[in-house]
């Protein structure tokens, strides 16, 4: 059984002190090990940016892909080898500004992976421009006076996007991250999982004591059912005065893509494996 | 009369054109012709005009002829457009309510063109039919100037209506009654008759390119539809069922490239396809390929750009764009097949590229060659190898200490795991990275990982084959040529010399990286000509760079048609 040590490469973390990719990290070990799950049998893609920095210091097969596009390499690993298991993960900027149709495709396909989104609010291996998540009217580098836009809520878009499973984290609460993670990873279906994660250099405003003020957790709230999406759309947007953790909606009876399609769904092979010549018999009679 | 006929119809689209076009092709076929089928149509769905030409010939042809021997109007604006492509002696076939302008009735009757007048309108309202089978009774009159033998036709008819028209019966006795009415008509008849054939196949380079995608064991096909590659994707999607081939149609160009790339990482075969627009758009991809080092093939069909350009048109104008798409530098390889039997090789081959060099592989098709209609004989499958190169099995890589997957290798070529398997481990890195794929700013090991792509190229270059000869090989003219354009060129080619004209045609269908030995040779002592689908001869200026051999003399052709064999004899003949 792997160890939460096996998890580590021979890289070092060089994330600024404090940084909230350090919960993600330590979270996502001890997740893969809790579910029991060897190294070589993980693929994790990741995007641009400071939460792609991650990706030699995690030790399972990754990619790391171009600004926007973790997710589509994602699905194609998953479609090739279904017994893998895959997680993706990138930032705001990549996620929800470069690449935010993969996000809301990949969930309206149910491709049964795991997108972990790391909002920071900012595009900070840039050095702090603002994102999509940015609140209205704070100031940041390219928009000295104030950010002019309405920021979006990923979960938001994960939900009007049909995600089968969406949960909200906190980085600077590694305990529940870790139970959120192994709920999505286990979930047949696109899970998303936005994991709420102050940038302690470069984001001044949302620090951890900010969200710590704001933050509860649904499953201490007994009535809240994750069943109901029309709840879950309502507890989610607020981002500013009381933020909503845990999972927010989930379609236990969800069905992942393989499933849906007719001619795969049985198959006791896995694409990887059927890479053989094949005759054309049967088929070039149609040119005859 | 002549062993050579072309026939083209011509009509609104919507109109049953490539319907009547298809059904004779297919029956000319059975009938043991040697013909080749092409269709021009607007990017509509309804109305604008359409044309489907046949060319029929003794041996196999891959061309047609701006000028025919017969003209089928739909509609009057077909005679309008066309009658002057018409030979002398030539037969205009249309129904005899169109009206024909003093004008074109003079040139008609200068050109000594009979005009067959069919009675369309009487013949469907005698059936009861509706006013769309007025292209069955065409297609009855058509088949009677070319050949007595009626049940080739009926059995296509039959084959091609029986799935999606109830009224079978009334269209096969309006193609009848048309038949009929020309047979019983003094008209001038070509009376072929049927030959001997065994085992010939008639197919698109679309149809073919998936068919061969399918043989060569790729398991995931990614796309955005995008004119004219789409036929590869609709090919393999509609048969996935059966191939149990995962067939995506993606958000985007970006996704499908992506997600290919993904499932080859993976360690499945698969591949993407698109035009030069959705090209543009993965372009970005193209690079991480050459970073990651992950085989993929790409299928780009060219259409006539800049933009949108003319999406139902043909024109070989993206060679410059994708033998340099993506920023940086990475060895990749470009090939352009010019015929079926070359997509069927050429496909198979381009995965086992892919798979040695673990690099990009572009297969150029172009409009012409993915949608036309090609005869040839029926494809061996035996030829299929598939080789996966450096890919290692879990007993191989049991066996390795330390395995890095960028190892430094002399080949440039390193040893390659799939996810999933134990002691395989290794990060696909777009960043510069080291043996593990880990980032690096090292200088010294990004030099030593650029040399080491890099080397990739002198392999490349040692395997791939050099062009071929065509045609008589004591010319002192050589044409030099690549891809679709190959079909016209050679069939030209073919006829000058059994005139008597010394000319030859040297065809790259592995076209990038160049391949520079037989063509020095050939510099030496021929006059060469370019013979290009594009507007500045793009194939002749990568020659240019690659040998500072400068090919002045260019045809070149950029109005979305491709070469018709009659045009390109006047302007070589002129040579």
């Amino acid at each position: 059984m792997a160890q939460v040590n096996d998890y580590n490469t021979r890289v070092k973390p060089n994330w600024c002190p404090g940084c909230g990719n350090f919960a993600v990290w330590t979270s996502l070990k001890q997740t893969l090990v809790d579910l029991n799950l060897e190294p070589h049998q993980v693929v994790v893609t990741y995007d641009i940016g400071c939460s792609g920095n991650g990706a030699d210091k995690l030790n399972t097969y990754a990619l790391k892909s171009l600004h926007g596009r973790t997710i589509p390499p994602a699905v194609g690993a998953k479609l090739a080898n279904p017994d893998l298991t895959v997680i993706s993960t990138g930032g705001d900027g990549g996620i929800m500004e470069e690449g935010v149709n993969h996000l809301m495709w990949a969930a309206r396909s149910n491709y049964d992976i795991t997108v972990f989104l790391h909002n920071n609010q900012r595009f900070a291996l840039t050095t702090g421009q603002q994102t999509v998540t940015t609140k209205k009217g704070e100031p940041g580098k390219t928009a000295p006076r104030g950010i002019p836009e309405d920021s979006i809520v990923p979960a938001h878009v994960a939900l009007i996007s049909k995600a089968s499973f969406v949960a909200r984290g906190f980085g600077g609460d590694p305990a529940q991250l870790v139970t959120l993670m192994k709920s999505a990873i286990k979930h047949k279906g696109f899970s998303f999982l936005e994991i709420v994660q102050p940038c302690v250099t470069l984001n001044k405003i949302n620090t951890f004591d900010w969200f710590r003020e704001r933050i509860y957790k649904l499953e201490e709230k007994k009535d809240y059912d994750n069943s109901n999406w029309h709840k879950a759309l309502e507890v989610s947007q607020d981002m500013e005065e009381n933020i909503a953790t845990g999972i927010l909606y989930e379609d236990k009876h969800s069905i992942p893509y393989s499933d849906r399609l007719s001619h795969r769904k049985d198959s006791k092979t896995k694409l990887v494996d059927e890479v053989k010549a094949y005759s054309i018999d049967g088929y070039i009679e149609e040119f005859v | 009369m002549t062993n050579q006929i072309a026939l083209k119809i011509g009509g609104a689209a919507g109109q049953g054109v490539k319907t009547s076009g298809y059904i004779l092709t297919k029956a000319l076929k059975d009938l043991g012709q040697w013909i080749f089928s092409y269709s021009e149509y607007p990017s509509l769905i309804r109305g604008g005009h359409s044309t489907y030409q046949i060319n029929i010939d003794t041996k196999k042809i891959h061309s047609v002829t701006k000028r025919v021997d017969i003209l089928i109007a739909l509609n009057e604006e077909t005679i309008e457009k066309h009658y002057e492509e018409i030979k002398e002696n030539g037969i205009l076939l249309c129904d005899d309510g169109f009206k024909i302008s003093e004008k074109i009735d003079n040139y008609l009757k200068e050109k000594k063109i009979s005009i067959v007048k069919v009675t369309v309108d009487e013949i469907v309202k005698k059936n009861q039919g509706l006013p769309v089978m007025n292209n069955s009774v065409i297609t009855g009159a058509v088949w009677s100037l070319l050949t007595s033998e009626y049940t080739y036709l009926e059995d296509k008819v039959k084959e091609i209506f029986s799935e999606k028209d109830k009224n079978i019966q009334t269209n096969l006795s309006c193609t009848k009654d048309g038949f009929d009415f020309v047979s019983k008509g003094d008209f001038p008849k070509f009376n072929l008759s049927v030959k001997e054939t065994k085992d010939i196949i008639l197919g698109t380079g679309n149809e073919v390119a998936g068919l061969a995608t399918y043989a060569s064991g790729c398991r995931l096909y990614c796309a955005y539809p995008m004119t004219p590659s789409t036929g590869i994707l609709q090919y393999l999607a509609q048969r996935a069922y059966k191939l149990g081939m995962i067939v995506k149609q993606a958000e985007d160009e970006i996704t499908a490239i992506q997600m290919s790339i993904g499932g080859s990482f993976a360690g499945t075969r698969s591949a993407c396809g698109t035009s030069g627009g959705g090209l543009a758009l993965m372009t970005e991809s193209l690079s991480f390929i050459g970073m990651i080092e992950t085989p993929l093939v790409v299928f780009d069909s060219q259409r006539p750009g800049p933009a949108t350009g003319t999406p139902t048109w043909t024109e070989q104008g993206d060679l410059d764009f994708v033998s340099k798409a993506g920023h940086g530098e990475f060895p990749r390889i470009i090939l352009a097949p010019g015929d079926i039997d070359e997509v069927f090789k050429l496909v198979s081959e381009a995965f086992n590229l892919a798979d040695k060099f673990q690099t990009v592989i572009i297969i150029l098709l172009d409009k012409y060659i993915s949608e036309s209609w090609y005869l040839t004989e029926k494809f061996d499958d035996s030829d299929i190898k598939v080789d996966r190169g450096e890919l290692l099995t879990q007993e191989e890589l049991d066996k390795q200490k330390d395995f890095e997957r960028y190892k430094i290798t002399d080949s440039g070529i390193s040893k390659r795991s799939m996810p999933g398997m134990k002691n395989g481990i290794f990060l696909a890195n777009s960043d510069e990275h080291d043996g593990k794929g880990y980032s690096t700013e090292e200088l010294g090991i990004r030099k030593e990982m650029m040399e080491k792509r890099m080397r990739k190229l002198k392999g490349i270059k040692l395997i791939l084959p050099e062009p071929t000869l065509y045609g008589d090989e004591n010319a002192k003219t050589t044409i030099i040529c690549w891809g679709s354009q190959k079909g016209p060129i050679l069939d030209a080619v073919n006829e000058l010399n059994e005139k008597g004209i010394k000319i030859n045609m040297l065809n790259y269908s592995y076209v990038f990286p160049l391949k520079i030995e037989k063509l020095e040779k050939l510099a030496k002592t021929n006059k060469l000509i370019a013979v290009e689908n594009n507007f500045s001869g793009q194939f002749a200026d990568l020659i240019r760079k690659e040998t500072g051999i400068d090919i002045s003399d260019r045809v070149v052709k950029y109005d979305g048609t491709p070469f018709f064999k009659d045009e390109l004899l006047d302007i070589l003949e002129s040579k």
